[in-house]
């Protein structure tokens, strides 16, 4: 991650290192966290509206997606 | 032409005999499946699983390319009979025929219905041979004779008007 | 996101009438307007409230008629206008006093519908009770500190946008639903892995049985054509055995002939129609008879001249002569056939052309010859294993052995082959996990194995969802708590600068502003409280809202205001103030803090109680067409006095 939240608009700092902290305790994959921050940017900064529901399906299934990724 | 189909089920239960002597070509049991189908009047799509049967020529094999129009007559009669068309009604007759065949042979639909006398008459086939496969040339000969024969002098089913 | 007020615009409304834009270009960090009392501060700060909340569609008669100009006026409007994120952003507020409704329109680029239409990261925050923590009185600070009043945590999610993880773990869960529909449970998932395995254990035991029964049966065969030809060998030995042999064989040999014979001629019947059944040729003969009398005269027909070329006279009436015959016949030929008629004709031609077998037995005779020459055949050759059986009867006992040993491998040959078919053969309707048909199980295998595929991929996602589901949900809570103790202590910083040496200390935000030990706190404290958590808390955000407070300093003391003064342009990027008179000391130090960031306005009716002010206007400045003063500018908004003796 290069880009601050507040340059791109996405989640708050704060909210980005608690998801990273409580899925690593929990012991997600980094593509499944990587992919599920970018989900929550998209929806924060308005670029995603939660309620298109095929492009939600498409980005959550990308999400899982990350499960089967050996990285 | 377009393409002869035959379904994959029947190929399979014809398999012990193809290649024998008379039987050589896949053309041939797909041949004897038709006239059955012709004498029984039965019509099925050859689809499996929801797709067409798969093609295997395009165009009529050797001794079947001199009686294609023979054949085509065959289909006429069935056609004719099973619409009840009287063959003097000129109108509904030059309308089958023109659906059935052009100056170049059979049209696709002419080939498609072919298709279908052969797989009506693939299920028809078995159903008569009780849920047996044939297991040699000798033994499925007569027995379809017979079952060809049964057909043509059974009252419904013969060739008339 | 960026939203900052430029304007705002009221005509008709119980207050001031005003038309003012801030700054030139862009608005300054702080716009100061002083407004006497009765100049409509209060319909202005409600309306601003309306245009970004969205509540006006919720207002009554009554409430629309509250904002009714005293002296009557048919109808209003309010419009304040932003920049959002660089863009002109205006939203206005349309009142109609004889039906008593208001309506909203928005303006956005150039186009403007008759709707409220934030763009959608402001429609986010359109929620009446946070537009009132960046737009509010007074009132607001002792709010954040109340019980029952959830403002203050809802003030923090709104921020940090914590309902964002919300929206995407209920979309998680929307997903896993679609993906579910009618599938398999675990339960299910467990039945059909133990059927595989069970069918799997079949198959593998007939594929075995067939592997075996395979090898042994080419080994059998093997072994008896070895046996036959050493048996033959040895019988041969005898003379006359030899010459019965020979005959037997010719025998079969010419038994086989005839059959093949008799085949080929059964099929070759079959592959011409005209022979392949009488009916056949009854049926082709009618329709040809039928179609005959078809006249198709569309096209020129072949088919005509030869039917005229048989006719006695010609139509024109001379006699045929072979002549004419020839010259029809050679004219028929140079004619195209190029439709239905010419595919009729053909098909007529080919059922009187071709040849007929004229006997043309019926197929049950044809079955029935077949049939004997199967018999005669195999009559040979049974005759052939008679004579050997019998020979070797007769001869020694190596012979008879032999014979015997070939005899057993025979039965052996037979049952192995019946296996092999029985094991080999095409799956039907009602087989099932008991039967022995190897093709039918690796069907049935090749289809378990899907749904199994299915069901466990549904298992796993399940485990997914709901990992991400509390991932999701821990991650809120722990956001929650993290900006609260992050939030509690910048605001406790804020509260020693503000109100140094009354050790004030907020404890917790949850769900109001939580004081330690404090019974009751004074207004100024409750005030400074209030900044602090507000600029704080804005302060952090991605995003900038403009403040446009009512009042901003009533009810602090001097060193307070001096304090916010001095928080303030660290604080908010705009800072819009309805302040009065008194607040003086206030506007000074920001504009000591801050001399080129700051714009003034003094603005007034030109009522009788106004009279004092008018009377300090400057020569030459008349009032507004409305008869509202408008007077830009520090020098007047600074020196103006608002009492009628001259004191303040």
């Amino acid at each position: 991650m290069t880009a601050s939240p507040s340059q791109t608009g996405g989640v708050e700092a704060i909210v980005r290192t608690c998801i990273e902290s409580v899925a690593s305790d929990k012991n997600l994959p980094n593509a499944v966290v990587r992919r599920l921050i970018r989900l929550a940017d998209s929806v924060a900064s308005g670029e995603l509206d939660p309620s298109a529901r095929t492009q939600m399906e498409r980005r959550i299934e990308l999400v899982i997606n990350g499960f089967d990724v050996t990285d | 032409m377009p393409d002869f189909r035959i379904r994959s089920d029947c190929r399979r239960w014809f398999q012990r005999i193809l290649g024998k002597s008379d039987l050589k070509l896949l053309f041939d049991p797909y041949y004897l499946c038709f006239l059955i189908g012709v004498a029984s009047g039965k019509r099925t799509r050859p689809t499996e699983g929801g797709i067409d049967a798969p093609a295997f020529v395009d165009t009529f094999p050797r001794p079947y390319d001199q009686q294609q129009r023979l054949l085509l007559g065959l289909m006429l009669a069935a056609e004719l009979r099973g619409v009840d068309i009287d063959v003097t009604d000129r109108a509904s007759v030059n309308e089958i025929v023109n659906d059935l065949a052009g100056v170049g042979g059979l049209t696709t639909a002419g080939v498609n219905v072919m298709n279908e006398y052969a797989s009506g008459g693939f299920d028809e086939l078995i159903t008569r041979y009780e849920g047996q496969e044939p297991w040699s040339l000798d033994e499925f000969m007569p027995r379809y004779l017979r079952i060809l024969d049964d057909l043509m002098t059974q009252g419904e089913l013969a060739l008339r008007w | 996101m960026k939203l900052q007020l430029t304007g705002i615009k009221a005509a008709g409304l119980r207050c001031a009438e005003l038309d003012l834009s801030f700054g030139d270009t862009y608005p300054p960090q702080f716009t100061f307007i002083q407004m006497p009392n009765g100049t409509g501060k209060t319909t202005l700060a409600e309306c601003l409230r309306a245009a970004l909340s969205g509540e006006a569609s919720t207002w009554d008669a009554e409430r629309v008629r509250s904002f009714q100009r005293v002296t009557g006026s048919d109808g209003g409007l309010f419009e304040a206008r932003f920049s959002f994120d660089g863009s002109p952003l205006a939203v206005g507020l349309k009142f109609d006093f004889i039906e008593e409704t208001v309506s909203y329109y928005t303006t956005i680029h150039r186009g403007r519908v008759p709707k409220l239409n934030l763009p959608a990261p402001l429609a986010r925050f359109a929620d009446p009770g946070f537009v009132r923590l960046y737009i509010f009185d007074a009132e607001l600070p002792q709010e954040l500190l109340a019980g029952g009043s959830d403002r203050a945590e809802k003030a923090i999610d709104a921020f940090y946008q914590l309902y964002v993880l919300g929206q995407v773990s209920d979309a998680i869960q929307s997903y896993w639903e679609s993906q579910v529909q009618g599938a398999s449970t675990q339960q299910g998932l467990a039945r059909h892995r133990n059927r595989l395995e069970n069918l799997e254990k079949r198959r593998r035991q007939l594929a075995g049985a067939l592997a075996r029964n395979q090898t042994e049966l080419n080994s059998v065969e093997a072994e008896l054509q070895a046996k036959e030809s050493e048996l033959d060998d040895h019988l041969s030995q005898v003379q006359r055995y030899r010459h019965e042999k020979a005959s037997l064989e010719e025998e079969f040999r010419d038994a086989e002939g005839e059959l093949a014979k008799g085949m080929a001629n059964a099929i070759g019947r079959l592959q011409r129609p005209l022979d392949a059944h009488p009916g056949f040729r009854a049926a082709l003969d009618y329709l040809t008879a039928g179609l005959t009398s078809l006249k198709l005269p569309e096209s020129t027909s072949r088919e005509f001249f030869r039917d005229l070329a048989e006719q006695p006279t010609c139509i024109c009436g001379a006699p045929m002569t072979a002549d004419a015959r020839e010259h029809i016949a050679r004219a028929a030929e140079d004619l195209l056939a190029d439709d239905a008629a010419g595919v009729v004709n053909a098909l007529k031609n080919d059922v009187r052309s071709f040849q007929r077998d004229e006997t043309c037995p019926a197929l049950t005779v044809l079955a029935d010859d077949l049939a004997s020459l199967v018999r005669r055949r195999d009559t040979a050759r049974n005759s052939l294993d008679l004579l050997v059986s019998e020979a070797s009867e007769k001869a020694d006992e190596a012979a008879r052995n032999l014979k015997e040993h070939i005899d057993r491998l025979r039965l052996r040959q037979q049952t192995l082959a019946a296996s092999v078919r029985a094991l080999t053969r095409e799956p039907q309707p009602d087989d099932d996990d008991e039967s022995t048909c190897l093709k039918w199980f690796e069907q049935e295998i090749r289809r378990l194995e899907q749904v199994v595929a299915e069901a466990t991929r549904l298992v796993v996602l399940r485990e997914h969802k709901d990992d991400l589901r509390e991932v999701l949900a821990a991650a809120t809570q722990h956001a929650r708590e993290a900006a609260r103790r992050e939030l509690v202590s910048a605001m406790n910083q804020r509260l020693a600068s503000l109100l140094p040496g009354e050790n004030l200390t907020v404890v917790d935000i949850r769900p109001y502003l939580i004081l330690q030990g404090r019974e009751g706190v004074n207004l100024g404290a409750m005030l400074s409280i209030g900044y602090s958590f507000l600029t704080t808390l804005f302060e952090r955000g991605n995003h900038e809202f403009p403040f446009i407070v009512d009042a901003p300093t009533m009810g602090l003391d001097g060193l307070a205001r001096e304090a916010l003064a001095d928080i303030l342009p660290r604080a908010t990027r705009q800072f819009v103030g309805f302040v009065l008179d008194n607040e003086r000391d206030f506007t000074r130090r920001v504009r000591a803090n801050e001399p080129d960031r700051c714009e003034f306005y003094t603005v007034f009716s030109d009522t009788s109680r106004n009279r004092p002010l008018a009377d300090q206007v400057p020569v030459g400045t008349q009032a507004a067409e409305a008869g509202t003063y408008v007077i830009r500018g520090f020098d007047f908004f600074d020196k103006v006095m608002w009492t009628k003796n001259g004191e303040k």
